[in-house]
This record gives C-alpha cells, structure tokens and sequence, in this order.
C-alpha cells in the first residue's frame, strides 16, 4: 500500500497536526489517514484538474439521448473569479480596485503577495488588483473549480504604451519546473475571448498585438501548456489578475 | 507610460478558457446527495450536472491514463456507461466515487488494448499477468480524487490546509498570516484532514 515508510507518514502527520489534542489518536492509528498524508505529499502543480474540452458534453449529450442545451449554458459564469467591473471607466489617476465579489478576499494572498504589491505600488505610483479566488463559498460552486495546488507563484503585470508599441511587462516569481512550459495570455474578464502572448520569457516583455483592445482583453493569464502542438489554452491556468486602468 | 498594472494571483479555482461545456448553476445548489438521488432516477438534468461536478476530475484522469488522443473518448465512454447502468448505482454511495470507479476499469482496457496492439506488433506475448498498472492507476485515481475534495473544501479551511500542508508552516505561523486565532486553524487541520481522508475512503470502498 505504501511507498515508504508508514512511520514517515506518522511523523508527518504529527507535524501537520501540531500540538496534540485529545483525538488525535484516531488520525494516527488510522492507515487511511497515513496514506492520506502519503498521497498528498505527491500532489503538485501539474495535478491540477484540467477541463473537459468544449465539445464533449454536446458528444456524451447524443450518445446518451438527452437534451444538450439547458439553460445554464448561457448563464454567464457566477464563479468568475476575475471581477473586472465597470468601475473601470473611472478617471485616469486614480485607484480603481477590482470589485471583491460576495466575501472578502481570503486574506493569506495578501500576505504572500504583500511585498509584490508594496514594490508594485511604489513602483508605478498607483496600484490596483484583485480578483477573488473564491468568492462563492457554497458547496457546488466550488465543486466544479479548477484546483492548483502547491503554487508558491505570485507575479505583477503592466501594460506600458513605448513609442509605437504596447507592451505588457510581466514580472513571475516562483513558477515551479513543469513537464510543459508557461503560456502568457490576455483574456476578456468573461473568458469569452483570448490572446496568446507566446511562452513565457525571461524578459518578461510581451509586445500586445497591434490596435489590440486592451480594456477588453483586461485579464492577465499564465497557464501551464503540455508539449502537445495544441495552439489553444489547456485550461490549466496558474496565475491571473485583471488589468485596472490607472 | 504605464497604461495599466496589475498584480497575479495564483488561480487557486475558477473558470478556465475552455470551460464554456461547463454549466453554471449560478444560486442553486445541488447537495451530492440530491444529484446521486436523481442521477439513480435518470432524470436527464442530473447527467449534465454530474458531468459539470465529476467531468474535470475524470477528464484529468484519462489524461494522465491514457494517450491523449483517447481521453476524450474514454471520458465520453465513462459517463456513458454510467448513465447506461445508472440502475446499479446505489445512491447512498458518493456518485463520485463510483463514476470514477467506471472511469479507471475504461483505463484500464484501453491500456491493456494499446498493450495488445504493442505485443502484437512487435510478435511478443505477454504471459505474465501484471498488477502494477492497476495499482499505479488506483494512485493516480486517489491523488486526482484528493486534489478535487480539496477543491470542494470551504476556501478558508483549504487555505489553511494548503498552508500547512505544501509550505511547511507552523499552526502560529499560519494563524499569523492568515490572520486567524490559533484555535481557527487547528480545527480547520484536523476538520479538513478527516474530509480529505472521507473522500478517500469513499473513492476505495
């Protein structure tokens, strides 16, 4: 059942449980809860879930003599993690957050990326992102998510208008190695529409294509692509913000 | 001139490009229960929804089983037989698991007919029966299981147990950053970990 040791698992699983409490036999003495521990410690990145390509409902959906269409297919997405409102008509200058949805932000993100942020805004003078990761805590809603684990990624964007081009300057930190390679994109906030940048570059520099609308494609997406010769995004997204006019 | 700025988050869920077969449910929920209840029952609807709750888990899993060329087809045949057979579902068991179940025994035969195909072609034969590919798909299944339940758990609870788990912080370390009481996060550890650990025995009864 185990790849190595069970007692590794055990002290594993102490750790994780921290100062004992009264209970905590039942997780040690359990060989489900150990090779829990086992099988999570193998859990990174590229086990992220990928979604079904587009065709395949409609594909199961015949064969299976049911209906195809129902009407949350043109509901738009309510999980829409990049809330890139209206707001975004506001004046030049000033700070124009993203809309938080429902909840506050889960608050470790703004830890994690403190520094980014702090660097950001003295950098640029004007700050401003946010997208929730999870603004809808029922229990379907996150049923269905796209889960990436392990990510220790953070990273900043701007778009910067140079002479005759447009270029968005992508600063990445803690992209782990992966069986593939990263892919920067511009989405529209309802990921209705989508531009590749090309693989990820250590310059860091992404020349947007020429008359490009940028409050349209405002949403910022790296993904983890797999070697296959497939131009479209796999759907295994890693990091995104959306783009605030300053 | 800076246009625009903006910092990256990690996408730890949401909607993906290529998530236009997804439905959206919006405000209404369907507890697991309910849709195994009216997936047993073969109501039409409870097909789609349980191709938009377990797609991506046996979408991620014919990919990482089988040539990618055939994860479509294996992921079609996985729901097709499911509702096929949906008679011999028993709906107190997780849906989940048992969609899952059908999912790996398609793997499964679809390795072994790639394996046909190689012995064949190369006029070897293949005596020895071997478990190692059923073992090392019953892994693949549990992980892929594991990170879906993740997913499924309350944000604050997985952050809690992401924290803990993948960056090696410390309960006060965590409380911290979080900005949770000490006692938030032990019980989201522990309350977390007992989900998990449920996900996993239900995938493996």
């Amino acid at each position: 059942m185990f790849d190595r040791d069970p007692q590794e698992f055990e002290l594993r699983l102490r750790e994780l449980l921290g100062e004992p409490e009264a209970g905590d036999d039942a997780f040690l003495g359990d060989p489900t809860m150990l090779r829990l521990v086992d099988l999570l410690d193998d859990i990174g990145p590229d086990d992220a879930l990928e979604s079904p390509p587009p065709g395949l409902w409609d594909a199961i959906a015949e064969e299976a003599g049911v209906s195809r269409h129902d009407t949350s297919h043109e509901a738009p997405a309510e999980r829409e993690p990049i809330t890139a409102d209206g707001e975004s008509d506001a004046t030049g200058g000033s700070v124009v957050p993203l809309r938080r949805g429902a909840g506050s932000a889960p608050p470790w993100w703004m830890g994690a990326a403190a520094a980014v942020l702090v660097v950001l805004v003295v950098a640029i003078g004007a700050l401003a992102i946010m997208s929730d990761d999870d603004p809808e805590p029922t229990p379907l809603a996150s049923a269905d998510l796209d889960v990436l684990l392990a990510s220790q990624a953070t990273g900043a964007a701007s778009l910067v208008s140079e002479q005759d081009v447009v270029v968005l300057e992508l600063d990445v930190d803690g992209l782990e190695p992966i069986d593939g390679y990263y892919e920067v994109w511009l989405l529209t906030p309802e990921v209705d529409g989508l531009i590749s940048l090309g693989p990820l570059r250590s310059d860091g520099r992404y020349e947007v294509p020429d008359g490009l609308d940028h409050t349209r494609f405002s949403v910022v997406d790296v993904s983890i692509e797999p070697h296959d010769g497939d131009p479209n995004h796999s759907g295994n997204s890693i990091l995104r913000g959306g783009l605030v006019e300053l | 001139m800076t246009l625009l700025a903006i910092r990256l988050d990690p996408v730890l869920d949401g909607p993906c490009p290529r998530v236009e077969s997804r439905a959206d449910y919006g405000d209404v929920v369907v507890p697991e229960d309910e849709l195994a209840a009216r997936f047993a029952a073969g109501e039409e609807e409870a097909l789609r929804m349980a191709y938009d709750r377990f797609g991506s888990l046996v979408y991620s899993l014919c990919r990482r089983g089988v040539a990618d060329s055939d994860a479509d087809d294996i992921t079609q045949q996985t729901f097709i037989a499911a509702w096929k057979s949906r008679n011999r579902y028993d709906p107190s068991r997780p849906l989940g698991a048992w969609i899952v179940g059908i999912a790996k025994f398609k793997i499964l035969d679809a390795q072994r007919a790639a394996g046909r195909r190689r012995d064949t072609a190369t006029e070897t034969m293949s005596v020895v029966a071997d478990d190692a590919p059923q073992q090392q798909l019953d892994r693949l299944a549990d992980r892929m299981v594991l990170v879906d339940a993740l997913g499924s758990l309350p944000a604050e609870r997985r952050t809690v147990l992401e924290r803990a788990f993948f960056s090696d912080l410390t309960h006060p370390q965590i409380a911290e950053e979080l900005d949770l009481p000490l006692g938030t996060v032990k019980s989201h550890i522990r309350r977390g970990l007992a989900s998990l650990r449920d996900h996993l025995e239900g995938a493996n009864v």
